[in-house]
């Protein structure tokens, strides 16, 4: 026992000194990342001292990213996906991540956020249940069995994170084109062309679709192609139906020619469908969740206040 | 073996208390420092703001206050625990908060709905004349509330040469609301093209109806939500106040007296109390999640919370 105090004194003193001192890292060319490859969170105080672990273990799991053969070649497509429509993904060449305050933003740190969740929501779980073990005196196995589900836990908690941004994205998209689209067939009707409307809408504050809008300006201004601003829009936002609907619509008429009036009126009368169905949608979700966070509150709660009082009695009785 | 788990687990635990002191210390100097000291007051009126829920912060702390006063003494006359006191103080400051964003989520009906209603005028003004200014001034002059004062506010703008997009652009960033942006958007185009608008205004005026509908029926789903919640929350202290004054008025202590006259009582009284306020916190927000687009910045960084010391 005495070893072992000992051992863990001197590794909590190793580590005090490490923080305290912060020797800087050897630098390794052939071992160094660019910024968008590592995780946000490992930056800086004890995360940079497990940063290279996490990151090597993670590229293990990752493999070929998107270019691997085997299962994980469809997932990472699936995560990647994701990481469109949620507009987290930092693109290869890009100067800053679209979104700063996102914990990971490609395929890369979202391995290494999953690696480290699940090392994180592990020792927790083994720590604190080893403690209540002790006291309660279960055996060994309990804390471990425990530890072990909530590394799964924490394994799988980047992708809840992630598919819940992407699916929230998604529906915001949505809920804005119910105003914004009849305002670009008023631009339409008023006589004027889809880059002025780009232009217009773009100027001024916006929620996702606007800044959707802004991607389709941003890749014209790069390329002066506008059939490639909507195909990456289109590319980002392939799970967000309606937009893809209309950026499509928008590219045909651009290659073949139309009558945009009425195609951007049968997309305003459709928005503002959508928009609708979809209020409904989540009025009808969040009455669900509120009704479970009611219902725990009121059985708990009434437990405390009747229950409790008569339990102490009983047990005063006794 | 559980000598070893001991050992293992308050090792490890001494390590990284004694770790996360070490960084808070060391990351003490490096925090960022404001020029100005951020006080209670001017801080709670950045939020009330930033929430258009129209009243000033020494407002919103006495009424919450004076709420929380009230809530406090229900619990503690309902338990007989004084600590729940303390969470129901805290729970007037959740109620005000919510019922202000009821009464500028209403203003903002209303101000949909006037729009609506606006946007009819301006057609059959621009049908009898199609000038801007006249029916700017029609608007101004049969429109309803805050809609007319708004639109008096733009006519009387452009009368003094002020351009048409600036002044229609000031009510639209007091306003912040999609159905006003996209109506302004219609009224500048108006006034810009040359041609027949007629068609695009009436198309305009029919799109800005439903979208004051879609709001409004929104709104009313979000309430119904969040007052079910509410009486589903406060019923178990409606049910142990009963059950207290039924005791009390045939000749008995009140139900819970004792218990809660205990330690372990004014602490269990405290967590159902805390419970209770959080649980109202939290299905307010549920009630509201996914219902309004939230506006992103134009360039990263220009939105960003200042850094708190």
């Amino acid at each position: 026992m005495e070893y072992i105090l000992g051992i863990l004194g001197g590794v909590c003193f190793l580590l005090i000194w490490a923080g305290l001192t912060r020797p800087k890292a050897l630098e390794r060319p052939q071992m160094t990342k660019e910024e968008q490859y590592r995780l946000r969170s490992l930056r800086g105080g004890v995360g940079s001292l497990l940063a290279t672990a996490v990151e090597d273990l993670a590229s293990w799991f990752q493999g070929r990213a998107t270019d691997e053969k085997t299962w994980r070649g469809g997932l990472h497509a699936r995560y990647l996906q994701q990481l469109k429509m949620a507009n987290w993904y930092w693109a290869p060449g890009e100067a800053a991540p679209p979104t700063p305050g996102a914990r990971f933003w490609n395929i890369e740190t979202m391995w290494a956020s999953k690696v480290l969740y699940a090392g994180l929501f592990g020792l927790v779980a083994l720590i604190g249940m080893g403690v209540f073990g002790l006291i309660f005196q279960w055996p060994f196995a309990v804390p471990l069995v425990v530890a072990v589900i909530a590394a799964v836990v924490g394994f799988f908690d980047p992708d809840r994170e992630l598919a819940e941004a992407a699916e929230e994205r998604r529906k915001q998209i949505i809920l804005e084109m119910g105003t914004k689209v009849p305002e670009m067939r008023t631009y339409i009707l008023a006589g004027r062309s889809i880059m002025f409307i780009l232009r217009d809408m773009t100027d001024r504050p916006g929620g996702p679709f606007v800044q959707e809008l802004r991607r389709i300006q941003a890749v014209y201004s790069l390329t002066t192609d506008v059939e490639r601003g909507f195909e990456a829009v289109i590319d980002y936002c392939r799970p967000c139906q309606p937009l893809v609907n209309l950026c499509v619509d928008l590219f045909a008429l651009h290659k073949e020619g139309g009558d945009l009036g009425k195609v951007l009126n049968t997309h305003a009368d459709m928005a503002q469908h959508e928009q609708a169905r979809l209020l409904r949608q989540q009025g009808q979700d969040n009455t669900q969740q509120m009704m479970y966070v009611v219902a725990a509150t009121t059985l708990i709660v009434i437990f405390i206040l009747v229950g409790a009082p008569a339990m102490w009695i009983l047990v005063q009785t006794l | 073996m559980s000598e070893w788990i001991l050992a293992l687990a308050l090792g490890l635990l001494a390590g990284g208390s004694v770790l996360a002191v070490v960084f808070g210390i060391a990351g003490a100097g490096r925090r960022e420092k404001r020029v100005q000291r951020q006080t209670l007051l001017p801080a709670i009126q950045v939020r009330l703001d930033r929430a258009q829920l129209g009243v000033s912060a020494t407002t919103y702390v006495g009424r919450s206050l004076l709420y929380g006063v009230v809530f406090g003494l229900l619990m503690a006359v309902a338990t007989g625990a004084f600590s729940t006191f303390f969470a129901g103080l805290a729970g007037g400051f959740a109620f005000v908060w919510a019922r202000l964003e009821d009464r500028r989520n209403d203003r903002l009906n209303q101000y949909h709905k006037a729009l609506a209603a606006a946007a009819d005028t301006v057609v059959n003004s621009w049908e009898s004349k199609p000038s801007m200014g006249r029916a700017l001034e029609a608007v101004a002059q049969w429109g309803q509330g805050e809609v007319a004062d708004d639109f008096r506010e733009v006519a009387t703008a452009t009368r003094t040469g002020t351009s048409l997009s600036k002044a229609l652009q000031q009510v639209a960033d007091r306003r912040q609301s999609h159905v006003f942006d996209a109506f302004a958007t219609a009224l500048f185009l108006a006034a810009e093209q040359s041609g027949e608008v007629t068609n695009m205004l009436t198309r305009h005026a029919e799109a800005t109806r439903q979208m004051a509908n879609i709001y409004e029926e929104t709104l009313d789903t979000q309430r119904g939500q969040r007052q079910d919640a509410m009486w589903g929350i406060v019923g178990p202290w409606g049910v142990l106040l009963l059950l207290r004054l039924g005791t009390i008025f045939t000749g008995g202590l009140g139900y819970g007296t004792e218990f809660f006259a205990t330690p372990l009582g004014q602490i269990a009284g405290l967590m159902a109390a805390a419970l209770t306020v959080v649980a109202y916190v939290s299905t307010n927000r549920t009630a509201a999640r996914g219902m309004i687009v939230k506006r992103v910045p134009l360039e990263h960084g220009a939105d960003d919370e200042p850094v708190e010391e």
